[in-house]
């Protein structure tokens, strides 16, 4: 190794704080995206190749024997619901899964002794989750618009509902992979709350025909707001006032950001 | 002392304690200032909380009781401030092992506003000095542990951070790789970086700190510079290189300075307040034996820190 070690000063003047957090909201961006890609059989391919199955079996094949739900063929009525299923799942495992690795190999340790504000953490893991969600979501979109004949009525709608569900899921993985200590404790979650709830979402069936109690108890669940007001921005049909919806899934997004923030702060299961 | 005053001093520890969850108390209300341009030392054996403090100053412990201030700013109340100064190579090695090296100095960059071909630019004559600069594309986890250490290193220089902290960065580590960090730390200490270090390896300490901290079950011990530690020292050590290998039967004769022979050319001495070092030299002469060379032994550092633990 050579002995003469010439280099420019060694101290450097930091840069103004809003360049700092937003070169450093785009670099967790960047690390995030360039996780996925690089691991894209595991991030990207499967949730297609589920929506896809799932619209095969339950549109085509049982959805004939079904027959209309709400006046729209059956395989139209459950593509949104599958479509916001793969932003829930993605959303949710890209920012848990992420959190524990970099706990496990210590690697949170490099973000924790660097000056990056609250916030900056947080719009910067919603960035990565919302890039994952992206290409597995808009990939499997295509396919299934296609397959089913489906094309967006509300555009706008489309993509705000699209966002807040990722913002919200992704939040959600956030504080589990702030709460998980073990790789074990990273599929709970998804395994015993999610997907219960996205089957009685009313994904698949027309809450509004379920008898009591179970119709009532179906609207303590956000997955059925997030449904309903997906649904309504392709096909046009909603059992649910729109704005009601979007109202209650962005508070339940503001009440989880500022858990996110709280935990964030006082250093919850990233700090001793 | 006013907050003018604090914010010209890099570190400021005031009462520090850590306890942890379980009722351990790993620190026990420490105080001591780290002064601009100082390269100070914290030694400590297994379990003295050396850690636990560098925890609490660099983030990643939280503070129980007291107040940690990097120029002037409090590490839990005002992190940013606090934390943007601060370059830190901590003991574990925490990189993500399936990111390549160029990428992991480029997002530890972009974690302090640095942009990436700014850390570039910083980083390759770094890496060409820890020969590393044709595995920029290899993922971390394929180098060795001593690399591993070296780019955690690197990753702390690219920042050009105000302070350095590094806990026990040459720990288990070859001679040669040891060597280019010291030299690198000795650099970067010259251009008027602050450093902090932690270490078991006392000749790294003697060879590098001009200031001295020992903990001892959780509580500050020593807090001197190592010219005024050393000068105060009951018994101090040298060791004297001489032209050709003395004799056994000479060097019995200086059984009073504790002569031991170290190497072939190499003998320890050691002399008491009430000896000197002027008068073993000349005594050396007398003897024939011709001296090549003389520098404080490492064993200073240890007789140091023994005074001050027991």
């Amino acid at each position: 190794m050579t002995s003469n070690h010439t280099d420019t000063p060694s101290i450097a003047q930091p840069p103004h704080f809003l360049r700092l957090q937003f070169i450093a909201c785009m670099t967790i961006a960047h690390r995030e995206s360039s996780r996925i890609l690089r691991v894209w059989k595991m991030t990207v391919v499967p949730p297609i190749i589920t929506i896809y199955l799932f619209t095969v079996v339950f549109g085509q094949i049982l959805g004939g024997k079904i027959g209309q739900i709400l006046g729209v063929d059956y395989v139209q009525f459950i593509v949104p619901g599958l479509i916001m299923n793969i932003v829930i799942n993605e959303s949710f495992s890209n920012n848990s899964s992420t959190i524990v690795i970099d706990k496990y190999n210590k690697s949170i340790e490099s973000l924790i002794t660097s000056p990056i504000h609250e916030l900056t953490i947080l719009i910067g893991y919603f960035i990565g989750a919302a890039v994952r969600v992206f290409m597995a979501g808009a990939l499997a979109s295509l396919l299934v618009f296609w397959q089913s004949g489906i094309a967006v009525q509300h555009w706008l709608l489309f993509t705000y509902t699209v966002l807040i569900t990722c913002a919200l899921f992704s939040l959600m993985g956030f504080i589990n992979g702030l709460y998980a200590t073990r790789f074990d404790e990273i599929p709970t979650i998804p395994t015993f709350i999610l997907t219960p709830l996205s089957f009685f979402g009313g994904i698949f069936y027309d809450i509004s025909r379920l008898p009591e109690p179970w119709r009532s108890i179906s609207w303590y669940n956000p997955i059925v707001y997030i449904v309903d007001t997906f649904r309504y921005s392709l096909i046009g049909i909603s059992l649910h006032e729109i704005t009601e919806s979007l109202i209650v899934v962005t508070l339940i997004t503001v009440g989880l950001f500022c858990l996110s923030f709280y935990l964030l702060r006082i250093g919850y299961g990233i700090k001793k | 002392m006013t907050q003018n005053d604090l914010s010209n001093i890099p570190v400021s520890i005031r009462h520090v304690t850590k306890k942890y969850a379980d009722g351990f108390e790993a620190v026990r209300n420490v105080s001591f200032q780290i002064k601009r341009g100082d390269f100070s030392v914290l030694m400590g054996l297994n379990g003295a909380g050396k850690t636990s403090l560098i925890g609490m100053l660099t983030g990643t412990n939280h503070v129980s009781a007291g107040s940690i201030e990097v120029f002037g700013s409090d590490i839990t109340k005002d992190p940013i401030r606090a934390k943007i100064k601060l370059g830190v190579v901590p003991q574990e090695v925490n990189l993500n092992f399936f990111t390549p090296i160029m990428d992991t100095l480029i997002y530890h960059g972009g974690f302090f506003g640095i942009p990436k071909h700014t850390v570039i630019q910083r980083a390759l004559p770094l890496l060409k000095k820890a020969r590393l600069d044709k595995k920029i594309h290899l993922p971390a986890g394929s180098l060795s542990g001593g690399m591993k250490r070296m780019l955690m290193l690197i990753r702390a220089l690219i920042q050009k951070p105000e302070i350095l902290v590094l806990d026990e960065p040459t720990a288990n580590l070859d001679i040669e790789i040891r060597r280019t960090i010291w030299d690198i730390l000795r650099t970067e200490h010259q251009n008027g970086m602050t450093t902090l270090l932690t270490t078991h390896n006392l000749e790294e300490a003697q060879l590098l700190c001009t200031n001295v901290l020992i903990l001892h079950h959780g509580k500050l011990v020593m807090d001197r510079t190592l010219e005024d530690a050393i000068e105060e020292m009951e018994e101090k050590f040298y060791t004297i290189k001489f032209s050709s290998a003395p004799q056994k039967r000479a060097l019995e004769s200086f059984s009073a300075y504790g002569a031991k022979l170290k190497g072939e050319k190499t003998v320890d001495f050691c002399i008491t307040r009430s000896q000197d070092l002027g008068q073993l030299i000349y005594k050396l002469h007398l003897a024939g034996l011709k001296i090549d060379h003389i520098a404080p032994s490492s064993h200073q550092l240890e007789q140091l820190l023994t005074e001050a633990i027991l």
